[in-house]
């Protein structure tokens, strides 16, 4: 295997990823971030495994620290599906896909991954 | 000239540039009256006009705040000769108003645009109610007073939090620079002392170097686990120092190193933690290198780069500067010019000693500069940078025009009468405090009775269950006499039956060896059960690791995200995007309006009201989607939509902030 081959691999399979599961509200309720990581990533989405069930149709802040970049990108997302995994009672896969947002990254992610382009999500 | 006449002169002033006695002067000459107030109401007014031009000149504040307050001289001259206690600096509700007033408005400019309106609106709602009383005699001024210094009060708390909130973002920004510089420094005096593979190079610079600044944050410079890394770093560097020529010694004490390195490497790598496989690959990359050690294979050595360490020192020649810079206390305001810029109105919030570097903010909560120490004592010494006083400043130049001279006279005098005023409010909270005693103590008492009775309850409950107790226990030994009988019967025939006793004897034999067994048996079960505890404990262990160095990372993202924010919220801030027709919060650019993203608004153009918070603005597709607090959506609205129910007061925006909240208060949840 070849070391580019290896760097493209861990771009598309494994990143980290914060994704916000309730915002901050008016009054002291507090975020509830979760940490998880990615399966796979393409031009318009991702697919994660998380150990929580996300609501489908939800709009969610998520922020993911690409190996190859530099910053954080923050991106706004919807959940497109979420399935609970077979060999694991808590641990969920989930499709999400990435909305064109003002005040997000979404260019620098699509200028990031301008190459690829993954169906699976 | 009787008081009426004097308090007519006064209510007729329209010159407020003018102190109230020369504005009586002028009055009276103007219609050719002869008469004058009364020597020592003159006297009086005098002490107030002075007064006030000494404040105006050595406490200054911005206009139009300080043309504002010019409107409430006349009223603070009446009371001057109607009221004793305005004699004494600092007694009456007006000389705390002005210097309550001064304290929050000292930091208040012009280009501070929309978060300075607040106070801009209190001050001139002040003066209006003032004036007002003057003109019609009704109500109570001290009441007026009151209210408006409690509202100034909380502007100037307001003000404070979102300072403080600006100084521990930038405590953590600095406290990750210093983690990164520390640990850039260690792993670059180590590549200066050893050479290395191209590939240990890349991992001690790679994920080694962010491990040791997780290392840094979380236990610190002076902490037992930051000096083993460091020696890891050592042990691996040195490791690799040996060739074929090497003694046996170093040889086998290579063989030793190379056993204990990858469990030590493996426990420090904490930003590998969520990756096994990164672990295993550089771990297997290190095992290989050492193989090839072992084996007397050539490996090759070459000298590493180090880790850039580009604007990370601080000047360290400031020899006297410290001095002065001692002097400067964190909250103190200065007025900055530098040249070529607009003169700013800065607090010093934060003095960072390691970089040598002071932080100021505005008004508004907002860092407006940052400067060496060196720099900003040039800018003092040349009087581009002035400290602004504040304090009690009303009251110190009522005392001051009253000759006395020193702030420490008149602070002495502005002391025996604060403590006045203070009795009467601290009575007040006193008697609260008491009646909350009362009924705290009243509450504990019930809760004492419940607490008794129960316990009551409890015992005689448990008086019925020894009875009981008692009673089985006295049947079992009964029950237990009659089998010792029958069994000593048993026994008395097995004695006189000779044949029966040799059975039982063997019985006897046969059951001692069952025994041992079972003995055996627990000692084993016994020996399996605490492997299964160690083992157990071990996993936790490794749980609870795991979510610290998770906690660690969500703390580090939501403070970056953070920092974005303040960007957005700064660029927000440019007095180009305002707009009248629009309620606060929102910014109508060019043909667009422009709300920041997680902005919370108050909907109520239907039957109830709906509160939701801006998920996603798409410009292309001209939406607007507002969500609740779970993601889901509630409202989407295209451009002129949402710009309708503006303008129509149809929604309203609650409260702009981070879509991911204070970093201080965000829940992690479980790792994935």
């Amino acid at each position: 295997m070849s070391s580019d081959k290896r760097k493209y691999q861990r771009l598309s399979h494994e990143e980290t990823i914060f994704i916000e599961l309730a915002s901050a509200g008016l009054g002291d309720e507090n975020a509830k971030i979760a940490l998880c990581k990615s399966v796979n990533i393409s031009h318009n989405g991702l697919r994660v495994r998380i150990n929580h069930e996300l609501t489908v149709g939800a709009i969610l802040q998520i922020g993911v620290e690409l190996t190859n970049a530099e910053d954080t990108l923050y991106l706004a997302a919807q959940v497109i599906w979420c399935e609970r995994d077979k060999e694991s009672d808590d641990s969920w896969s989930a499709g999400l896909e990435l909305m064109n947002a003002n005040d997000s990254d979404i260019e620098t992610w699509r200028e990031l991954l301008g190459d690829m382009d993954n169906p699976d999500t | 000239m009787n008081i009426e006449e004097v308090l007519g002169y006064l209510r007729a002033i329209e010159n407020y540039d003018l102190g109230p006695m020369d504005a009586i002067r002028a009055q009276t000459e103007a219609v050719g009256d002869p008469s004058l107030p009364q020597p020592d109401q003159v006297a009086t007014l005098e002490w107030l006009q002075n007064a006030y031009a000494l404040w105006s000149e050595e406490f200054p504040i911005e206009e139009p705040l300080a043309g504002q307050l010019k409107r409430i001289l006349p009223v603070a001259a009446a009371q001057a000769i109607t009221d004793s206690d305005f004699t004494v600096p600092g007694a009456h509700p007006l000389h705390q108003l002005f210097d309550t007033i001064h304290d929050s408005a000292i930091g208040w400019q012009a280009q501070l645009g929309r978060a300075g309106t607040a106070l801009e609106t209190l001050i001139e709602t002040a003066a209006t109610q003032i004036t007002d009383w003057f003109e019609n005699g009704q109500g109570d001024l001290s009441g007026i007073c009151e209210d408006i210094i409690t509202k100034a009060t909380k502007d100037q708390d307001r003000a404070q939090r979102m300072t403080q909130r600006l100084v521990e973002t930038e405590k953590g920004k600095f406290r990750s620079a210093s983690a990164r510089w520390k640990s850039a420094e260690m792993i670059n005096n180590n590549l200066a002392n050893f050479s290395a593979t191209a590939e240990i190079g890349s991992f001690l610079k790679g994920p080694w170097y962010e491990s040791a600044q997780l290392v840094l944050l979380k236990f610190g410079a002076d902490s037992s686990e930051w000096a083993d890394m460091t020696e890891t770093t050592r042990a691996l560097l040195d490791s690799l120092q040996i060739d074929g020529s090497a003694e046996e010694d170093r040889r086998q004490q290579l063989f030793e190193l190379v056993t204990k390195l990858p469990k030590v490497i493996k426990r420090w790598l904490f930003s590998l933690h969520m990756d096994t496989e990164g672990v295993n690959d550089a771990i297997g990359m290190i095992e290989l290198t050492h193989m090839h050690l072992l084996r007397q294979q050539p490996i090759d050595l070459v000298q590493i780069e180090p880790v850039p360490m580009e604007g990370m020192s601080a000047d360290r020649t400031m020899g006297a500067k410290l001095k002065t810079i001692e002097s400067l206390s964190l909250g103190q305001w200065f007025l900055v010019a530098e040249e070529g810029e607009e003169s700013q109105r800065v607090q010093l919030v934060l003095k960072l000693g390691q970089e040598q570097l002071l932080q100021f903010a505005n008004k508004a909560g907002i860092k407006a500069m940052q400067h060496g120490y060196g720099h900003f004592c040039t800018l003092l010494s040349e009087g581009k940078a002035t400290a602004l006083r504040s304090g009690t400043s009303f009251s110190l130049c009522l005392a001051h025009a009253a000759a006395i001279k020193t702030d420490a006279d008149a602070a002495t005098l502005i002391n025996t009468v604060k403590p006045e005023i203070e009795e009467a409010r601290k009575k007040e909270r006193q008697r609260e405090e008491s009646e909350q005693l009362q009924e705290e103590q009243e509450e504990a008492a019930r809760l004492q009775r419940e607490n008794e009775a129960a316990e009551k309850v409890q015992r005689e409950k448990e008086a019925a269950e020894k009875q009981l107790q008692d009673q089985k226990e006295a049947e079992k030994i009964q029950l237990e006499q009659k089998e010792q009988e029958k069994e000593e019967e048993k026994k008395e025939q097995l004695q006189r039956e000779h044949e029966e006793k040799e059975r039982f004897e063997k019985n006897a034999i046969e059951r001692q060896k069952n025994d041992k067994e079972k003995t055996e048996k627990l000692k084993n079960d016994s020996e399996a059960a605490d492997k299964l505890k160690q083992e157990k404990n071990a996993a936790e262990i490794r749980k609870s690791e795991a979510e610290e160095a998770n906690k660690i990372r969500i703390e580090e993202y939501l403070r970056k995200k953070q920092e974005r924010e303040q960007r957005l919220a700064q660029i927000n801030e440019t007095p180009q995007y305002r707009s009248a027709e629009i309620p606060p919060g929102a910014e109508l650019e060019g043909n667009e309006i422009r709300i920041p993203m997680g902005t919370w608004l108050g909907f109520h153009d239907g039957d109830t009201p709906l509160m939701a918070k801006l998920a996603v603005h798409d410009r292309e597709q001209d939406s607007y989607i507002f969500v609740n607090r779970e993601g889901i959506k509630m409202r989407s609205l295209n451009k002129r939509e949402l710009l309708s129910l503006m303008e129509n007061s149809l929604v309203d925006i609650l409260e702009a902030r981070s879509n991911f909240g204070n970093p201080t208060t965000g829940e992690a949840e479980d790792p994935g």
